[in-house]
């Protein structure tokens, strides 16, 4: 009787998981992915034992953008509802004017430049890489403390897309980052070899993101500016604001009012009632440039979705006139810089040329939830 | 002892009744998935929205583009090139969108952006094509400084700089060994390549100066690199609008210091 009990209750639980009775009922349905095979990224976290959190995205290459992101969803725990983040995530351009004016380049626009291949010297398994269609690396790895309190710690994990455009001498690492809490960022790093006619001339790289950001959908986005305040000496107190970014405008990021944009949805709430919205913050690596072009004169962009607005040196056309963004289906610009100021490191003359390659240098943002989960994520 | 028999009797019921059931579930969830595919899915190649372009696909997306009387009015009779033909994703509405969040497949017109650079005159093409309707949407002109620069045009300026007798006396006996690099497939053949290669790369460069040749030309850079060392002489600059060649100086020679090599 007892082997016939043995026999007979996995049965039953794996037919009832068949059926959809069992505890995966609860979990909810995966939203359709218009994309498939190495194209589709379906990661859940923690990537041993029970899911708690969830990402699914798709990915694209794409001569002059590299490596795309579209249509990526969160979950924030298996029986949630999937919340849509970005239907499109692209750098739109990388802008590198030289401190003597000799050129203006611009490394993505201006040529069809191509994901340079990589292989297990890029992408090695013992990092957690696997190598996605010759040019595109996924990394599934430990990201470090999730938190910590005194003898109690979680560590944390995250998956990596990147791919590097080779644009002429340089090349651009792209690098796309989902992590286990909600988070997610972008990054950019400028490395290989300095430019042969003027390898010590210091110069700019400044990429920029076109971020097509959709929380839980796109209609009835509003992007408000956090705005951080001291009312120094008298009387010491701090505020901080959000005002509404009502119509398409460029804005500028001040380190003393740590602006960044904060998406909100007209609807979404997290359990406790409380708006949840998506901020994107600037990781500036040093500082923010400025140049001649009035693409460059703003940090951030707000504007209106359409399709055919992808390149960064339109923007100030794209907000003239300025159209209502608010409660719309808005996009989020940033621009950051590298400031690359040659060194010995980057590389030595040799008989007529240059050899050497500059180490990677990088700069990004971070979109980070609030409100998103009820409670501390990745905690008992 | 009979009760007993028949418990176990019931069990063996429900298991053959599940066992039976599961199979007709697991079934029935894959034929609606297979149906969701087929939906987006010619000649039985699962292609879904979102997916890059197939081979295919983009020779078609030419194809149409340039059958369309707008475009053959746009591009003109003479001279022009194939720029890029890339998937162009555009938003379901509201509706739809929710669906698919909710799981639920929904169609997810396919579409591809063909971009041409019309030589006459010097401007860009871009055509939108819906690829499941097989037919041209929009049709519009474009700034050259809107069409990148291609592999095609760095081939064509290595042309023009190699043939130029001041650019080969620069580069020395060896002017004739560089050349555009072949496509990269792996990053394996490209570290073979490397050793002993003598490759020629470009950058496009735009200037803000209007007394500039280059000011509002379509200009390469040409960067010529042989082994794991690139030339830091001669600065080879084509105009591929004005069909020149020029030679600049390099870095600190412009400010009137020898660089120190």
């Amino acid at each position: 009787m007892n082997s016939r009990i043995r026999v007979i209750v996995p049965v039953l639980w794996v037919c009832l998981l068949a059926l959809g009775v069992s505890t995966s009922a609860q979990t909810t349905p995966q939203p359709w992915m218009p994309c498939s095979g190495i194209n589709k990224i379906d990661q859940k976290f923690p990537t041993a034992g029970p899911e708690e959190t969830h990402w699914l995205l798709c990915w694209e290459v794409v001569p002059r953008n590299g490596l795309v992101i579209h249509w990526a969803f969160f979950r924030k725990a298996p029986t949630a509802k999937w919340i849509q983040i970005f239907w499109d995530a692209r750098v739109s351009d990388i802008f590198v004017p030289y401190h003597n004016n000799s050129h203006r380049y611009y490394d993505m626009s201006g040529f069809n430049f191509s994901l340079v291949p990589i292989g297990p010297a890029d992408c090695p398994a013992t990092g957690g890489g696997t190598p996605l269609g010759g040019n595109v690396c996924k990394e599934v790895h430990d990201r470090g403390l999730a938190w910590k309190d005194w003898s109690q710690v979680r560590r944390g994990e995250e998956v990596v897309l990147w791919g590097a455009l080779g644009a002429g001498n340089y090349n651009y690492v792209m690098e796309w980052t989902f992590r286990d809490d909600g988070m997610a960022t972008g990054r950019v790093g400028a490395t290989a070899v300095n430019l042969p006619s003027e390898p010590l001339e210091t110069h700019m790289h400044n990429p920029i993101w076109r971020l097509d950001i959709d929380l839980d959908g796109f209609p009835g986005d509003t992007v408000k500016e956090g705005t951080h305040t001291e009312f120094l000496p008298t009387p010491p107190e701090a505020t901080d604001t959000e005002p509404v970014v009502s119509r398409e405008n460029g804005l500028d990021w001040d380190p003393h009012a740590f602006h960044q944009m904060n998406v909100y949805d007209a609807t979404l709430k997290n359990g406790k009632g409380d708006p949840t919205s998506l901020q994107l913050v600037a990781l500036p690596t040093g500082g923010l440039s400025r140049h001649e072009e009035d693409f460059t004169k703003h940090d951030f962009w707000v504007t209106l979705y359409k399709p055919t607005e992808m390149w960064a040196a339109q923007l100030p056309t794209y907000i003239c006139p300025p159209e209502a963004v608010s409660n719309a289906d808005i996009v989020l610009w940033y621009k950051g810089s590298v400031h690359h100021h040659p060194r010995d490191e980057d590389g030595e003359f040799v008989s007529g040329g240059w050899r050497g390659e500059a180490l990677i240098m990088w700069t990004g943002w971070m979109l980070k939830p609030h409100n998103l989960f009820d409670r501390t994520p990745l905690y008992p | 002892m009979a009760h007993q028999s028949i418990a176990a009797r019931s069990r063996v019921y429900l298991v053959f009744a599940l066992v039976t059931l599961c199979p007709l579930k697991l079934s029935a969830q894959m034929s609606f998935q297979q149906r969701s595919l087929q939906a987006t899915a010619p000649a039985g190649q699962e292609i879904l929205p979102l997916n890059p372009l197939s081979a295919e696909e983009k020779r078609s997306a030419e194809n149409l583009a340039v059958a369309d009387s707008r475009v053959i009015k746009l591009l003109g009779a003479g001279r022009r090139q194939l720029v890029s033909v890339e998937l162009f994703p555009i938003k379901p509405d509201a509706e739809r969108m929710a669906a698919a969040a909710a799981g639920t497949p929904i169609a997810l017109e396919r579409y591809a952006e063909v971009i041409f650079l019309r030589y006459e005159n010097e401007a860009g093409v871009r055509a939108l094509v819906d690829l499941s309707r097989r037919n041209v949407i929009e049709a519009t002109q474009i700034t050259a400084d809107q069409v990148p620069l291609t592999d095609s045009d760095l081939a064509e300026a290595s042309r023009l700089a190699l043939s130029n007798p001041e650019v080969k006396k620069a580069l020395g006996p060896e002017a004739e060994r560089f050349r555009p690099p072949e496509p990269e497939t792996s990053a394996e053949s490209t570290r073979e390549r490397k050793v002993d290669q003598y490759i020629i790369r470009g950058l496009p460069i735009r200037t803000l100066d209007e007394n500039d040749p280059c000011w509002k030309h379509r200009c390469l850079q040409l960067l010529f690199r042989r082994g794991d060392v690139y030339l830091t002489r001669p600065v080879v600059v084509v105009d591929l609008t004005a069909h020149q060649v020029r030679l600049e100086k390099a870095g600190k020679e412009r400010d009137g210091h020898e660089q120190s090599h």
